[in-house]
């Protein structure tokens, strides 16, 4: 199942809206969005909400992104749900990244 | 000829790079090691024989992988056999040759010295089955030689053997100071390999054992004259040594990957034979970073089941270890180096020998776990790898397990199956300020414990949580040995799975106890 990646801009806050399945097959593509807006600056939403699967190739994209911003809180999650952030929980990564359960809890966090 | 290395060409980039990366780690390791052997000595006699045993095992291990290429070229003729042969002279074989199979065994080509033979016939019962064949000792016991033989399923015409001289043990060398004796096969004259010490050995002594090939090898370490404190100064040098040692055969199978493959393109040849070919190297590599064999352990019953994946031309990131620490603890780790391909594969070769040197030392898994951070680093290397280790302790009747990244273990005990679960640290090779805590369970008498590969549980099509439950369910109600319920469950859950998957059970024995007070009245 490919992987259908949408970016939006508003108020100084790039979101990188994913949907399908973000595994090897599909890693350049969400990596090469994803390095662009964090090479733009400011913060970075990444809306997983209509992700159905995700693989350590992604997973590895996701923490490469992290590692090159200062804070967690430039680079923010939404995943709604719960069966993948039971992998971000199972990989020990849940605590390396923002997670948020929707957009306006993304929003809101300072 | 399309496959014999062309010499005198350069060696390609990728094959160089890998070779540099796992020997500076090896050194490194080495070096690491030998700055960090500060433990009291009582410790020291008590992992002895689990470091001197894995050692032996490490350079045994390194015996397999060029034989099985060779037997696999053997088809393409002596000279290309000579050619290959030359690389693996005179270390870790001081003979290689080729023989061709059949009621009186002919010899075909040699390299090295002449082949000795551990007796006249020696290769007539020599089976197509792949597993090494450990023959005996070659000569006499003063050369500590070793004669192995492999005959593949594949090409069942053609034996191949080869002379290993074991590590000298004079003055100066790893094993100096050490008393100890290795027999390939039970204890008896005929079997004795290699000793520092009069046989039979008298007087204290403990006993180690594990599958070598087609037999196994027993080592005998007496207790006294001084033998605590001889070893650690030896484990760095094995490590280092081993290390450099396994970089230069992992880097001429890369090697010859890339020579291939330029070959087949260049010469045209149709997808379909380069494809076959490419995939009998990556599956060599493959099995040189399989486990060698499972220990045999006093006190614990252990049984593993593989599943190779679906054949597609991947070099896979998996792997598990077992390590015995003497004769009270089993020290055990799976991980997986995320990615695919050579480079992951590397990774992964570092990051066992780590964990083989860390655990000899007396680290415990959490330590492990902390200090292999240093080694990779997914800013740099573009992967990372998920790691969970534990040490089995069989008398105590404890597991503690640290894992980073990596799904938890199975305890099966008369209540039931359920995962030990503790904190999850972050994979090895992703900073992060939290730091790896282990967690220690007791268990019942007639407990098991379950180690498995992450492709067994994490697929399309299920939840991650579903995936463990299955595994859970199907450990929950396999019946029979241990072997056949590692069996029966690796069959039931790797149905059209792309990974090669693993599992691994450990059982404590009832009579834990008994068993091991018999055998070390026996082994004295």
């Amino acid at each position: 199942m490919p992987l259908d990646v949408e970016v939006e801009r508003t108020d100084g806050v790039a979101v990188l809206h994913a949907r399908g399945e973000l595994e090897l097959a599909t890693a350049t593509q969400f990596q090469s969005a994803l390095t662009e807006l964090i090479e733009d600056g400011g913060v970075v939403v990444v809306d997983c909400a209509e992700v159905t699967f995700i693989d350590s190739s992604a997973l590895r994209v996701l923490v490469q992104a992290r590692l090159r911003l200062e804070s967690s809180a430039l680079l923010r999650l939404i995943i709604p749900r719960p069966s993948i952030r039971r992998i971000f929980e199972l990989s020990g990564l849940a605590p390396e990244f923002s997670i948020y359960d929707s957009f306006e809890d993304a929003l809101r966090a300072s | 000829m399309e496959g014999t290395p062309r010499r005198g060409r350069r060696p390609h980039a990728a094959a160089a790079a890998l070779f540099a990366v796992l020997a500076a780690a090896s050194v490194v390791l080495g070096v690491g090691a030998q700055h960090s052997i500060t433990e009291s000595d009582q410790r020291q006699l008590h992992t002895e024989l689990g470091a001197l045993e894995a050692q032996v095992q490490a350079s045994l291990s390194d015996l397999g992988l060029p034989l099985t290429k060779l037997a696999g070229d053997a088809a393409q003729g002596d000279a290309a056999f000579r050619a290959v042969a030359q690389l693996f002279t005179p270390t870790p074989f001081v003979s290689v040759s080729l023989w061709r199979a059949g009621a009186s065994p002919r010899e075909v080509a040699a390299v090295g010295d002449p082949p000795v033979l551990p007796y006249p016939g020696a290769l007539v019962g020599v089976r197509a089955n792949g597993t090494l064949a450990a023959l005996g000792r070659v000569g006499p016991l003063t050369e500590h030689t070793l004669g192995v033989a492999m005959r593949l399923a594949s090409s069942p015409g053609w034996i191949v053997y080869g002379e290993d001289l074991l590590p000298a043990v004079g003055p100066g060398s790893p094993f100096a100071g050490l008393d100890f004796a290795l027999y390939v096969g039970s204890i008896s004259p005929i079997n004795l390999v290699q000793a520092t010490v009069s046989t039979p050995v008298r007087g204290p002594s403990l006993l180690g054992t594990f599958p070598f090939g087609t037999r196994h090898v027993d080592l005998v370490l007496a207790l006294e004259h001084g033998a605590v404190g001889a070893l650690p100064p030896a484990v760095p040098w094995a490590i280092g040594i081993g290390g450099v040692l396994v970089a230069l055969i992992a880097a001429f199978v890369v090697e010859r990957l890339a020579r291939r493959r330029e070959a087949a393109e260049h010469e045209a040849t149709t997808a379909t034979v380069a494809y076959g070919e490419q995939r009998e190297i990556a599956s060599v590599l493959q099995h040189a970073m399989k486990p060698v064999a499972l220990p045999s352990f006093e006190g614990l019953e252990l049984a593993t089941a593989y599943v190779p994946g679906d054949g597609r031309l991947e070099i896979g990131g998996d792997w598990f270890d077992t390590i015995p620490l003497g004769t009270d603890r089993l020290f055990v780790t799976v991980g997986d180096v995320s990615g695919k391909g050579l480079a992951a594969a590397s990774t992964m070769s570092a990051l066992r020998h780590a964990i083989r040197a860390y655990a000899i030392q007396g680290d415990a898994p959490d330590d492990v776990l902390a200090k292999l951070s240093g080694l990779v680093d997914v800013r740099r290397d573009d992967h990372f790898a998920t790691v969970l280790c534990a040490i089995i302790d069989v008398a105590e009747r404890t597991v503690t397990v640290a894992t980073a990244g990596h799904p938890p273990v199975l305890l099966r005990d008369r209540s039931g199956t359920r995962f030990v679960e503790g904190m999850v640290a972050a994979p090895v090779g992703v900073p992060s300020l939290r730091r790896p805590v282990a967690t220690t369970v007791t268990v019942e008498r007639d407990a098991s414990v379950f180690l498995y590969t992450d492709g067994l549980v994490e697929r399309r099509g299920f939840t991650v949580d579903e995936g463990l439950e299955r595994l859970r369910a199907a450990i929950d109600s396999a019946q029979g040995s241990l072997e056949s319920q590692v069996a029966s469950v690796a069959a039931a859950l790797s149905d059209e799975i792309p990974d090669d998957v693993a599992l691994l059970g450990i059982h404590w024995l009832i009579d834990a106890a008994l068993v091991r007070g018999a055998a070390q009245g026996e082994a004295r």
